[in-house]
């Protein structure tokens, strides 16, 4: 086997065999799915929340405001239910009706709703009340949501950015403690093969969880641009993960482990800081587009060439028995 | 139950994390968060940090309200002259309305509901003696577990429930007095009233210390146990406070009888009298004893080796999973429309809800498989091929209940049934998502769950996530694929054939006889796993590896 094919094949060997490493760790597993899944649980029980509170979408009118078939045709126009009865206390207190009127007191269990601000702006055009509500338009559509979603996703891709710092350390510095690093390093092939075969592992693992944050988050709230989003989430996952592999150097767990990791992560940090204090510069470089913006293309090759860069840094750093 | 053993542990705990100069961070920060709490006056109507930003023609009663400042971009009240009427945008509070009003209401709006009320400020002095206590909490088990230490305790003179209770002492006692200390001065100086609050306001601390090293309890060193408790405390004590609030505002002693939550909420004095407080402070009380005694069974000197799960467990879980991961992208912006925002429901792109289903399905797939050793099946029989384009066919021609019944009536579940029905075998949803679904449900399905749980185990699961509202034809479906499996030897080639084919029959418009290829589908089903009872079992898959701490 010539010395590139075999290069090659231990690359993609060594790869397969640390995700395999990475999913078995219930650990890590529970890392990566437990921000997607507190964030989107927590959405969905919040609008599960809102529909059950959601007012019952009826009126009762008494008095004059019964008698008054303008008004009756009015409320029947915004799709509401008529209700007549003389006890509007009753109904409101079982939850029957979202609000009483007798054509100039409003009473209502729910002060400010949209349903309230527009029977409230009807009464008040019918009284030629000086002021009135101008309740919204419309409700929010799948653009107007949007921007949340990105902003979820972007805090999302923050705290993915650090796992990339743990995995690119840790899995050198715990390799290196329990001896399996200096195995890999006797095989017959380059020093960078294990340091590059560790980022391609951490970065994919990353990414295929985070592309799955994406995904869930477009479908329940949407997102401005999710391929740019997916984009620049992967290449932050890229970048700190080299961080993390260029700055162990030839620490382990249970020494010298604090001064790089600190460093790592201040650098991630100061990353995005940058990113968003200036952004033309910012939406070129990983971790920086987060803040910054952009379509991800650059910042995605510039972390492959980071992933290479720290490859031989780690081969000539950590790659040291 | 030796109280000077237990006092003993305390104090060591204590003076192990709180010695020397470092000793001092722990409560320097504590000191540094509990005491603007507790000492800082609250801020006066003009100085309120809640104020009204009114911005476009604001009208000069409005403008010279204490708690209203005018803006000239943006705000949460906008003022616009219609036609000699103005007009009102955005939230109208209660002093705003009078001041438009003048004395002299058009129209008189009178508010019924009240807001459940909301925790005072010594609410905020259990969270942040509680939450600063996660160090400690991990410290205690993991570091003394990595360390070694833990193993000599448990074979000194000393019961497990004796260490566990000294460890909680020590740091629920810690939080508990930091607590203590700082409603105390909150007190002396007038910032707060004395109260029945004061009864759950250490009962916090000590509650979220007792959960914490119940979840720390088999953690192999520090860090493995800040994961544990970074993650899950907050949410537990969010999670829980919010349904104690929210339960309180239909009956107080329903909120004070949420563990924990009940008496962080009630620690703020929302609730009036002494029942509250004294319930949320004996539930709390009792989560800690029976956290603590569970600590104290638990406790050995390595963690021990996860046992696997019997495959009615494993059966169960995987099913679980499986549910929260299709349900959620796929039916769950149907919520939007429950909410009353059926656009936005519609607008939501439901093909990347599927393609999300399917790539969690496939991680959960993966995940699992990443545990065994590669199980390999023998090559299916040609028979077992050409079966396959049959069933192909006949599931192509299964329908709905949709088509059939029209059950269920309730729109929001009749909503969710038909995203379901359409997720099912999504060709409209592109080839990525298509791909997604057809290979996650097969290896998930038919192939890792069904070698453990069987082919009935597997049908119901599969019908179960996918057809939940509309169980025929999950049944028809999965049962066809399970029983098509096993007769192909456990391999899932056939069935994935079986699926491309029923891809490539949906083109085809079949007669409308939806109740006939229905009952086919199930008699299909029926007679394939019949068969397959008759067919040699496949071999036994290896267990799953051991998870990894």
């Amino acid at each position: 086997m010539s010395d590139l094919r075999r290069t090659l094949w231990t690359l993609a060997l060594l790869t397969s065999w640390l995700v395999r490493r990475l999913v078995r760790e219930g650990l890590v597993l529970r890392s990566l799915v437990w921000p997607a899944a507190l964030t989107a649980g927590t959405l969905l029980v919040t609008v599960a929340t809102i529909s059950a509170m959601r007012p019952t979408q009826a009126v009762a009118l008494l008095g004059p405001a019964a008698e008054d078939a303008e008004l009756r045709a009015e409320v029947l126009e915004h799709g509401w239910r008529i209700v007549e009865s003389s006890d509007h206390d009753g109904l409101l207190e079982r939850g029957e009706v979202m609000a009483a009127t007798d054509g100039t007191t409003l009473w209502t269990n729910y002060v400010g709703t949209q349903q309230t601000l527009q029977l409230e702006a009807m009464l008040r055009i019918r009284a030629g009340a000086p002021w009135r509500p101008r309740p919204p338009r419309r409700l929010p559509t799948a653009q107007d949501t949007a921007p949340s979603g990105d902003l979820v996703l972007r805090m999302l891709a923050g705290l993915f950015c650090l796992y990339g710092v743990v995995f690119g350390l840790g899995s050198v510095a715990r390799d290196r403690d329990d001896g399996s690093l200096e195995a890999e390093l006797t095989l017959p092939v380059p020093r960078w093969v294990p340091g590059l075969s560790r980022w391609i592992a951490a970065t994919a693992v990353l990414s295929v969880f985070y592309a799955l944050c994406c995904l869930l988050f477009d479908a329940l709230i949407s997102t401005t641009d999710l391929a740019a989003t997916l984009r620049n989430g992967a290449a932050a996952c890229g970048a700190t993960t080299a961080f993390g592999l260029a700055l162990v150097g030839t620490s382990g767990v249970r020494q010298s482990f604090s001064g790089p990791f600190a460093f790592a992560l201040a650098a991630t940090t100061g990353l995005v800081g940058a990113g968003a204090w200036a952004p033309e510069v910012g939406a070129a470089l990983p971790v920086a587009s987060l803040a910054a913006g952009g379509s991800g293309v650059v910042p995605l090759l510039v972390s492959l060439l980071l992933g290479l860069a720290a490859a031989g840094v780690f081969a000539l750093r950590s790659g040291r028995s | 139950m030796r109280p000077r053993r237990v006092l003993a542990i305390a104090r060591r705990d204590l003076a192990l994390e709180l010695k020397g100069r470092r000793g001092w961070v722990l409560p320097l920060v504590m000191a540094g968060l509990l005491a603007p709490v507790a000492a800082l006056p609250e801020p006066g109507e003009e100085e309120s940090l809640i104020r009204t930003k009114a911005g476009g023609a604001v009208p000069e009663q409005v403008a010279a309200l204490p708690g209203v400042d005018v803006v000239d971009s943006g705000g949460n009240v906008y003022f616009q002259r219609e036609d000699g009427v103005l007009l009102v945008h955005g939230s109208i509070d209660a002093s705003v309305r009078e001041a438009l009003d003048q004395g002299d209401p058009v129209v008189e709006v009178v508010a019924r509901g009240e807001v459940p009320p909301l925790p005072g400020r010594t609410m905020f002095l259990a969270l942040l003696a509680a939450a600063s206590l996660t160090g400690g909490v991990s410290q205690s088990v993991g570091g003394e577990r990595s360390a070694g230490t833990l193993g000599t305790l448990l074979t000194a003179a000393i019961t497990r429930w004796e260490l566990a209770l000294g460890k909680w002492l020590a740091w629920g006692g810690f939080g508990a007095f930091a607590a203590g200390l700082a409603a105390a001065g909150a007190v002396l100086l007038g910032r707060a009233e004395p109260g029945w609050w004061m009864v759950p306001l250490p009962t916090v601390p000590l509650g979220m210390v007792a959960l914490g090293l119940y979840m720390v309890r088999r953690a192999s060193d520090v860090i493995g146990g800040a994961t544990v408790s970074l993650r899950v405390l907050p949410a537990v004590l969010m999670i829980t406070g919010i349904a104690a609030w929210f339960l309180g505002g239909t009956d107080p002693l329903l909120g004070a009888a949420v563990p924990l939550g009940g008496a962080l909420v009630a620690a703020g004095a929302p609730w009036p009298g002494a029942a509250p407080s004294l319930l949320a402070a004996g539930v709390t009380l009792g989560l800690s004893l029976v956290a603590v005694w569970l600590t104290g069974r638990d406790l050995d000197p390595t963690p021990p080796v996860a046992k696997g799960m019997g495959p009615a467990a494993l059966g169960i879980s995987a099913t679980a999973l499986a549910v929260a991961a299709w349900w959620s992208p796929v039916v769950g912006p149907e919520l939007w429309s429950s909410a009353g925002n059926a656009q936005l429901a519609a607008e939501l792109r439901a093909d990347r809800g599927v393609l999300a289903g399917g790539l969690a399905l496939l991680l959960i797939t993966a995940v699992r498989a990443a545990r065994v050793e590669r199980e390999v099946t023998p090559p299916p029989p040609l028979p077992a091929w050409l079966g396959a384009l049959a069933v192909g066919g006949v599931l192509a021609a299964t329908a709905s209940a949709a088509d059939l019944l029209p059950w269920p009536e309730a729109a929001p579940l009749a909503r969710a049934r038909l995203r379901l029905a359409s997720a099912m075998q999504p060709t409209w949803a592109g080839p990525l998502a298509l791909g997604a679904v057809i290979w996650a449900d097969e290896l998930l399905f038919r192939g890792w769950l069904q070698r453990r749980v069987g082919p009935l185990g597997a049908v119901a699961a599969y019908a179960l996530v996918h057809a939940p509202l509309d169980p025929l034809r999950g049944i028809a479906v999965g049962g066809a694929l399970s029983g098509l499996t096993v007769l192909a030897g456990g391999s899932i080639g056939p069935a994935l054939v079986a699926r491309l084919a029923w891809v490539a029959c949906a083109a085809v418009p079949w007669p409308a006889t939806p109740a006939l290829a229905t009952a086919g589908g199930l008699a299909l089903a029926a007679a394939l796993l019949a068969l397959s009872r008759r067919a040699p079992p496949p071999p036994a898959p290896p267990p799953d590896a051991a998870e990894r701490a």
